[in-house]
């Protein structure tokens, strides 16, 4: 009767549930009807979660609750995966003091050399064009406002 | 008279330098972002979109039209000469394009691939033309009642017509409709914002884009040293693809069905262009006197999902102008677009703005005119050197990513956002949830949730009566049911299908 289920196949349950619990934390105290269409939701997800967890309980697993291409192979990659999300997190932290265009090069130097780049001149010249481009692109076109930090003075922050 | 009026209005919005400079440089980032696999159409327009801001609505959107509809020749192209589809909607084309290619007809191919798209798409554009001002008309009939089922139409087809499991798809959908109602309600209460100002206006569209299409895909593509795994150089000549040109003409009645059949599906929320090169695909094969040459080089079938997937894209952006609800993922980004522009799509759309609606419709009948040039170009240039290494593509995109999301507010909080929703995505696309449903639920969640908070005004108690005794949402119920049902068959019979994008 019952499957062994891997724990990754529980994530996404668990965060939708967690993310409807939080969801409910701050909107439990609403009138009826700012609750009544979040309410038929969480109805849908819990049904909805309960027949994927069913399933999982009893092993079964067909084409349709298949995996993306290259997923199997995840476990050897999630801490590349891992620093390709936390590095623009210390990216956007630290660019109000190292300023916009030095935080994004030194982000994707690190990602391309923990990728696999391992010539120096695209490990420096490529992040570096690339940044100030970019950040050319978005200040000119867009009026985008973004931290100048050390650089500032230099323009290039 | 009016017609002819609010037509002369958009063909004075397009002919000119800017619109027209835009339209060659969104075909082609278009053709190109669809000639590399992995990065979908959906993928380029969210990241692409926060160029638009600062341009004038009509420009923005021009610009993001031209790549929508351009993405799918790109696609074309790779689907046929490397047998790696460059967008989801031309898994189809490698079918029979493929062999072609290896039989020595890849010029051939890409002809009767790009002509079958333009006419595909021409004709579903002019139709839209001509039809958009009537179908806004009966529009303007629906009520609340009807606008929430559509709205709610737009996430459970997801699960009536795609592959994957229906109760991931199912939850998928409720969540991203949940997260959706986040913010202040019309009854001026905040909802589930932590206090935080950031989400007062609800989820910020943007980041939720960026993240689900572009981080996530960049996650998956860690561990690939090169996207295509291919090193292919192709005999093909100008003369080959003018040929196949004629070859697509001489098919009338392919092309005409196949694109009356896409405007059709596009015409239904989230069916999207894969569905109808898929159906186009299927119809043609079972109508032809030789199905079994379908696979192994027959041009038919390229025209038969070509000229679908193109017209698919008519359809949807009919129901996103005039409905207000996505005809496909990618169009819910251009809703996106629109809202952003201080848009609200709609029936009134149609009329409040019809210089914008027209001058869109006419720049994405130019827009094919163009594409035909720019993708026999590429066609005819296009070598194996698609093999882009994924340490250079993955930063390179992801600092697209980065400054997209904080551009649209100047927040940090944005990016925080956009990186949280792009794990998220990658693990919904690893074990098999629909990311496509997580986006469709935020985009129609204030939809549906203002239309239900004013039933509840208009009807009181007796709230749920609407959906039977208006006639129009008891139809609109009625065919829901019946897609839910008929989906649940085709279940359990056979067809797989690709994930909707």
């Amino acid at each position: 009767m019952t499957g062994r289920i891997a724990f990754g196949e529980l994530l996404i349950p668990v965060l939708m549930v967690g993310g409807t619990a939080a969801y409910w934390i701050d909107a439990g105290g609403l009138s009826l009807e700012a609750k009544a269409f979040p309410l038929a939701l969480t109805a849908v997800i819990a049904v909805s979660l309960a027949f994927v967890l069913v399933r999982l309980l009893r092993g079964r697993r067909s084409e349709e609750d298949g995996r993306a291409e290259g997923a199997d192979a995840e476990g050897a990659h999630w801490p590349l995966r891992a620093a390709l999300v936390l590095g623009p997190v210390l990216a956007v932290l630290l660019w109000g003091f190292l300023g916009a265009t030095l935080a994004l090069t030194a982000y994707a130097a690190a990602t391309l050399f923990i990728l696999g780049e391992r010539k120096p001149l695209r490990l420096f010249l490529l992040p570096a064009g690339l940044c100030i481009a970019l950040v050319y692109l978005f200040r000119s076109v867009l009026y985008l406002r973004l931290p100048e930090g050390l650089l500032g003075g230099f323009g290039l922050g | 008279m009016e017609f002819f009026s609010h037509l002369q209005s958009g063909l004075d919005g397009v002919l000119a330098v800017e619109p027209i400079l835009l339209m060659v440089f969104g075909s082609v980032l278009g053709i190109i972002v669809g000639a590399i696999p992995g990065l979908s159409s959906g993928m380029a327009v969210a990241v692409l979109l926060p160029l638009t801001f600062p341009m004038a609505p009509l420009n923005g959107m021009i610009f993001l039209i031209s790549i929508y509809v351009s993405v799918t020749y790109g696609g074309a192209i790779t689907a046929i000469l490397l047998n790696t589809p460059g967008a989801p909607e031309n898994s189809v084309t490698a079918l029979d394009g493929y062999p072609m290619s290896r039989q020595g007809r890849a010029g051939e191919a890409i002809g009767v691939a790009i002509m079958s798209s333009a006419v595909g798409g021409l004709l579903s554009y002019i139709v839209m033309l001509v039809v958009i001002g009537s179908v806004a008309a009966v529009a303007l009939k629906f009520g609340a009642a009807e606008i929430f089922l559509i709205a709610i139409a737009g996430v459970a087809v997801l699960g009536a017509i795609g592959s994957g499991s229906p109760a991931k798809i199912a939850a998928s959908g409720a969540f991203g409709l949940l997260i959706g109602t986040i913010g202040v309600v019309p009854t001026g209460e905040w909802r589930a914002t932590f206090d935080n100002p950031f989400l007062a206006e609800g989820l910020p569209i943007i980041p939720v884009l960026i993240g689900i299409f572009v981080v996530s895909e960049l996650l998956l593509l860690v561990g690939r040293d090169y996207v295509v795994d291919a090193d292919v150089t192709v005999q093909r000549s100008l003369g080959s693809i003018f040929s196949g040109f004629r070859q697509a003409l001489a098919r009338p009645v392919t092309v005409l069905r196949s694109a009356l059949l896409g405007m059709g599906i596009g015409l239904v929320p989230a069916a999207g262009a894969t569905l109808a090169a898929f159906a186009s695909y299927s119809l043609t094969r079972r109508l032809s006197r030789r199905p079994e040459s379908f696979g192994t080089g027959n041009p038919e079938g390229i025209v038969a999902c070509e000229s679908a997937n193109n017209a698919c894209s008519g359809g949807a952006l009919m129901t996103t102008l005039v409905l207000g609800v996505p005809g496909s993922v990618t169009t819910a980004i251009l809703l996106g677009a629109l809202t952003i522009q201080g848009l609200q799509p709609g029936p009134q759309l149609i009329y409040e703005q019809a210089p914008l609606v027209y001058g869109l419709i006419v720049a994405a009948i130019v827009s094919q005119v163009i594409m035909v040039s720019l993708a026999v170009g590429a066609g005819y240039g296009l070598s194996g050197a698609l093999a882009v290494p994924t340490r250079i593509l993955i930063p390179c995109l992801m600092l697209f990513a980065i400054l997209g999301a904080f551009g649209s507010r100047n927040a940090d909080f944005d990016v925080f956002l956009m990186l949280g929703f792009g794990a998220f995505g990658y693990l919904l696309k690893r074990d098999g949830y629909s990311p496509a449903a997580v986006v469709m639920g935020v985009i129609l969640a204030p939809i549906a949730d203002n239309e239900l908070i004013r039933m509840f005004q208009l009807y009181g108690s007796d709230w749920y009566l609407a959906f039977i005794q208006r006639p129009i949402a008891a139809g609109i119920l009625s065919l829901l049911v019946l897609v839910l049902l008929h989906g649940m068959w085709r279940r359990r019979r056979t067809t797989k299908l690709p994930a909707i994008e």
